[in-house]
């Protein structure tokens, strides 16, 4: 308690110091002001021809001392920028008085904006009255400037009370007056109380004590005749350092709190958990995403889940982009060497020496079969993914009567695919494989006849084409594995140019249009049936 | 009308195969020479004045088409066909500039030559191509095609019916043997002969059934027998039909120059 009421001592001590130091400064402003008068010769004759002078013996004064050509220099202009200076309101008037009372009283008055000049004012002007509620004076004695032995009269500055004293209406006190012998200035707080704390201030330096139930607090200026008092009430004082008060209180705001971080936190683990849920389900369908851990998050159970999923997401990903892409992008690299680094120039001419040492020979198949060949590597590594089927069908033959040669005379080939068909927009490189299935699969080289008859026939609503061979059949089980396995979503097996990539490839260029089914024959051997339907609205890929 | 041809190839194997890849003779060229480099290709140029030259793009540090530009300089009328194992744009291009009438590229496809070469007779020397067909050439007896203009398969199910005509032969028959579907070998052969396997067939047999009429004194129904007729009826019917003449008549003025 007592800590509190020296707090409140300090507290008012500080104020007042603070007061009175505005105070000197201001007074050393005047005071530096009016020197300066003195110091500038041009100032100070226009002050002597304002001071005690009427405003027409001012103006005569004026124009008689003012030379051709010289600056006028105007003490009312300088005394309204002092006092005015930096938009202060700090002086209500500024009243001069000379030594002879026969002399002009002139009074300049600072009103909001503008400032305005009264001459002879009657010594018992209102304007002169020493109020403490309006203003204090400050009264300047002017030594003459001729003789600075000789009185010469004294400018009186009016300081308004409220400019000076409103620091203290945003302080702690409940009241703050300031107060001469008979005028009061209430700054903060009633009159009633301020009535009385005026007549308990009227002697001492610095009164402290009690004042039915309040604490006071009051000092005398060294500057001027006034005393500023604060009070503040005891049961303020008292609540302010309740410690059963702040300890319910603080009991209740401790409760509070934790209800709201524990609502908070239950909050942030579902939102937490969802991004978990929701991580899961793109790393489904194939998208990693990381989940970002706050910090703070790292060490509960939520934040381990996801820092593992995190993991198992980076290690997937890792595994799918040295699996899938790099080998991906290890296959067209070696495609791309296959086109460039072997030199093609040296395989072409040494194929074209072979056929010419062939010829030479007369041994005109095996020529052939070398134009064939080398023909066969032109059009697999030229560029152009999709090509004419009837080009692409020129692949086939090419490959077929290669095989043709290289067989003991037991392989024959047929190949008839309707005009409509031949036009029809594919991707490069696929009936060879299905051709070379058959070598895989079906060919028998003890077999008299070992066939491949490719027919393409151009239908009502669709395109069919068929590659029947006369080798093994697939027994009914097997074979439906494989239509299955061939028309399965999965992806394309890697490194297997087999039935399953050509389906994939030409499921992707034609889309919902493309069927591909294998059959076995009444005969013998099996049939690979493609239908492509036309002017079907499927979902076609471009390549 | 002769020619006379240049091959250019900086590789000595390449020049005789070229020499033999094409029956020049047969073409018409009466002279055929070679040169393995610029200096020669120059020389040989000038001095024979070749109506076709064959050019490698590449020889040695040397561009064909540079050469062929040289030549058009000078003067030469010749018919450019650039050959390369290259088939850069940039080469096709630049040959094309320089007039090169055909592009090729190695391995040479000897039909593809060929055709270059007849078009480049036919078009610019305003020659004319040798009468095709190899007098050597062996014609189908019903067809009266070259076996050569016929696929291998279809070769091979004439073979089976000038085979097997004798004995009960069908289109069934025929597909079996292929382990195939008789409605495909059907379509296979009438695509390539315009007849079907039946029609061809009967054909066949009624033309040996003449040849032994004709030929021999064996009776109609031996006859009929040994090219595959079981039933005397049809063989009649048939032969009658096909030849407008029964084979008792066909034979009858034989015996009658011999009376």
């Amino acid at each position: 308690m007592d800590s509190r009421i020296d707090n409140f001592r300090s507290e008012a001590q500080y104020s007042f110091q603070g007061l009175e130091s505005n105070v000197q400064s201001y007074i050393g402003e005047i005071e530096d002001y009016v020197t300066g008068i003195y110091a500038d010769r041009q100032l100070l004759e226009d002050f002597q021809c304002f001071f005690g002078n009427t405003p027409e013996e001012y103006q005569t004064q004026r124009l008689t001392k003012s030379g051709v050509g010289s600056e006028l220099v105007s003490f009312i202009d300088n005394i309204r920028a002092f006092a005015t200076k930096g938009n202060r309101r700090l002086f209500s008037h500024i009243s001069f008085h000379p030594l002879n009372p026969e002399e002009s009283i002139n009074v300049i008055i600072f009103n909001n904006e503008t400032s305005t000049i009264r001459h002879i004012v009657p010594n018992n002007d209102a304007l002169f009255a020493q109020e403490l509620d309006r203003s204090i004076v400050y009264i300047r004695k002017l030594v003459s400037p001729s003789d600075l032995s000789e009185p010469y009269g004294e400018i009186r500055f009016y300081l308004r009370s409220d400019w000076l004293f409103s620091g203290l209406s945003r302080s702690v006190f409940e009241n703050a007056v300031i107060t001469d012998s008979d005028s009061f200035f209430t700054i903060k707080g009633s009159g009633e109380q301020a009535q009385a704390i005026y007549r308990h201030s009227t002697n001492g330096k610095r009164n402290t004590g009690l004042l039915g139930g309040t604490q006071v607090e009051s000092f005398a200026s060294d500057f001027f005749n006034y005393r500023m008092t604060v009070t503040v009430s005891t049961w303020a004082l008292l609540a302010s350092n309740n410690v059963i008060f702040f300890v319910v209180i603080g009991t209740l705001l401790l409760f509070l709190c934790m209800m709201v971080l524990i609502a908070m936190t239950m909050r942030q683990d579902a939102r937490f958990l969802f991004r978990i849920i929701r991580t899961i389900n793109y790393a489904k369908n194939g998208e990693f995403q990381k989940i970002d851990t706050p910090a703070h998050k790292s060490h509960n159970e939520y934040g381990l889940i996801a820092s593992e999923l995190n993991d198992m997401c980076g290690q997937l990903e890792r595994h799918i982009q040295t699996e899938y892409v790099l080998k991906l992008r290890q296959k067209e690299t070696e495609m791309v060497a296959l086109q460039n680094q072997i030199n093609p120039h040296f395989l072409y001419n040494t194929l074209e020496i072979i056929r010419s040492m062939a010829v030479v020979k007369h041994a005109d198949e095996v020529a052939d079969a070398v134009s064939k060949l080398g023909r066969m590597y032109r059009d697999i590594v030229k560029s152009d993914p999709i090509i004419p089927l009837g080009k692409e069908l020129e692949l086939l033959t090419n490959y077929l009567a290669i095989m043709e040669f290289r067989s003991n005379g037991n392989f024959y080939y047929q190949v008839n695919m309707d005009q409509e068909l031949r036009e029809l927009d594919t991707v490069k490189f696929w009936m060879q494989p299905l051709a070379e299935n058959f070598f895989k699969h079906g060919y028998d080289k003890d077999e008299e006849f070992n066939l491949i008859l490719v027919n393409g026939r151009n239908e009502e609503g669709q395109y069919l084409i068929e590659f029947t061979d006369n080798g093994k059949r697939i027994e009914e089980e097997k074979l439906q594995e494989i239509n299955a396995e061939l028309t399965g979503e999965e992806d394309m097996p890697a490194g297997n140019i087999g039935l399953k990539n050509v389906y994939y490839r030409l499921r992707n260029f034609y889309g919902d249009a493309f069927d591909m089914e294998i059959v076995n024959n009444d005969e013998s051997g099996i049939s690979i049936v493609i239908r492509i339907l036309k002017d079907h609205r499927g979902d076609k890929n471009d390549l | 009308m002769t020619y006379k041809l240049l091959i250019v190839d900086d590789e000595p194997h390449i020049l005789d195969g070229m020499k033999e890849t094409l029956n020049w003779t047969s073409l018409g060229f009466d002279r055929v020479d070679t040169a393995r480099d610029y200096a020669e290709a120059y020389d040989k140029a000038v001095e024979i004045q070749p109506d076709i030259a064959l050019f490698d793009v590449c020889i040695g540090e040397a561009r064909g088409y540079d050469i062929i530009s040289k030549f058009n300089l000078i003067g030469l009328k010749t018919k450019y066909i650039m050959i390369s194992g290259y088939d850069e744009f940039e080469y096709v291009r630049k040959a094309m500039m320089c007039g090169a009438k055909a592009y090729l590229v190695k391995p040479v496809d000897r039909q593809e030559l060929q055709s270059a070469v007849e078009k480049i007779i036919v078009e610019d020397l305003g020659g004319t191509l040798p009468e095709t067909g190899d007098p050597a050439e062996t014609l189908d007896p019903v067809l009266n095609t070259p076996y050569k203009s016929m696929s291998k398969l279809t070769n091979k199910i004439l073979l089976i019916v000038q085979t097997d005509y004798a004995v009960d032969l069908s289109l069934k028959a025929v597909a079996d043997r292929f382990k195939m579907n008789k409605t495909y070998i059907g379509q296979i052969f009438f695509r390539d002969t315009r007849l079907k396997f039946s029609e061809y067939l009967m054909v066949y047999r009624l033309l040996k059934a003449k040849e032994l009429v004709v030929g021999t004194d064996e009776k109609a129904i031996s006859i009929a027998h040994q090219v595959g007729y079981t039933n005397m009826q049809y063989f009649y019917t048939h032969f009658h039909a096909f030849f407008g003449v029964s084979p008792s008549d066909l034979r009858k003025p034989k015996k009658e120059e011999e009376d």
